[in-house]
């Protein structure tokens, strides 16, 4: 059952990032709010579980996008995979880990989208 | 990577996942790339275009009404300095009613032809995605809608921005505050020589005037409009008003930062006209 109002509020917070990108932009950078759903949800959910409900979140946003296809789910993924590693065998710490992987997790989506626009 | 996934005994099976997830997302790079997943981008927004409106109707009114609240301290103020505004704009509609009647005399008497306009589509903003390092505006209408590549977005002559890409429902429209937006413009001034200058984006949110001779006099409050150089833009846009004059003295240009007086948030819907 979590899994699949986990995927629900995913795809819906995919959605939410374009709709409310207006009102959550800093310094005309787009807060991102579907990799911090799925970094807050890394915890709660399956690892595996939740790399499909970031690749269905991934597919809807290339969907809505005017970039290259796919670069929004490359760009999740690799957030995804950023956050398991970091949590997993990067940082001892856990509640280091927890700030560094989001961190990351962020800077690595927006990277990936800058570059994918230079495609 | 794979060499410290296999050396901490990474779970395999989440391995061939990411394999499969990273590899399925460069194909659909790549395919998109080379023909073009316009179709399948279509579709998708058949489904998400009512939800994305919905969330987009929820997250406006909810920035309506918390900015009025927070502006609620200084709505006397404000109420005072735009009664003086409105003033000055009341006499000086007057004066342009005036010279309208004796431009409609002369165009009679010369036997020149009206201006023609050419038709405005109403279109809804459904939210704003990244695009490389600039920002574009999504509206509900495209090419079913004759919208085309090249059409401007405006709002009470405001110019908003310029279409870039357009599938048969959807349109995106890359705003001028975006940071590869280039506008030539000049100053608006009565009475004074003509300011030419560049209007640049900056940071997605901002606009400047830039490029204007040291010589050249810019003061807070100006206003400035598109020259319609290049053809990309129709001349007489408004595109902001001077807040800021910044300059060294020991450059060749000086720049001016410009108060667009709308925000993308404020945004509901814009008018979708040719150029």
């Amino acid at each position: 059952m979590k899994r699949y109002i986990g995927t629900l509020v995913l795809v819906l917070l995919s959605i939410a990032q374009v709709a409310w990108a207006p009102f959550l932009m800093i310094n005309g950078i787009i807060v991102p709010i579907f990799i911090i759903a799925v970094w807050l949800s890394y915890h709660l959910i399956a690892h595996r579980h939740l790399l499909v409900m970031v690749v269905v979140g991934g597919f809807l946003l290339d969907g809505m996008a005017t970039s290259h296809f796919g670069l929004f789910t490359f760009a999740s993924a690799c957030s995804l995979l950023s956050i398991h590693l970091i949590e997993t065998y990067g940082i001892p710490n856990k509640v280091v880990a927890r700030f560094v992987s989001l961190l990351v997790s962020i800077l690595i989506y927006l990277v990936i989208i800058r570059l994918g626009g230079l495609l | 990577m794979i060499f410290t996934l296999r050396k901490t005994g990474y779970n395999s099976t989440m391995k061939r996942w990411y394999l499969f997830v990273f590899l399925f997302s460069v194909t659909l790079i790549a395919f998109d790339r080379v023909f073009g997943l316009d179709p399948l981008r279509n579709g998708i927004q058949r489904i998400t275009a009512p939800v994305s409106f919905g969330l987009y109707t929820v997250g406006y009114t909810i920035t309506d009404a918390s900015t009025f609240v927070v502006s609620l301290p200084y709505v006397h103020k404000e109420n005072i300095l735009l009664l003086q505004n409105n003033d000055a704009m009341r006499a000086q509609l007057v004066r342009f009613s005036e010279l309208e009647r004796e431009n409609q005399i002369l165009r009679r008497e010369l036997g020149v032809a009206g201006v023609r306009t050419s038709p405005k589509i109403l279109a809804r903003s459904m939210g704003i995605q990244e695009y490389g390092n600039d920002i574009v505006l999504i509206v509900d209408k495209g090419g079913d809608d004759s919208v085309v590549i090249g059409d401007i977005a405006i709002v009470d002559d405001k110019l908003i921005g310029r279409v870039v890409q357009v599938l048969p429902s959807q349109a995106y429209v890359i705003p001028i505050v975006s940071v590869n937006s280039k506008i030539p413009a000049y100053i608006q001034a009565e009475g004074s020589a003509v300011t030419n200058g560049l209007v640049v984006g900056k940071f997605n949110s901002r606009l400047v005037l830039s490029e204007i001779l040291q010589a050249d006099t810019v003061q807070k409050g100006d206003i400035v409009v598109s020259s319609g150089e290049g053809g990309l833009f129709p001349s007489g846009l408004v595109l902001g008003v001077v807040e800021e004059v910044e300059s060294t003295g020991t450059e060749i240009f000086k720049s001016a930062l410009l108060n667009t007086n709308w925000e993308l948030s404020a945004i509901k819907s814009v008018f979708i006209q040719h150029p």
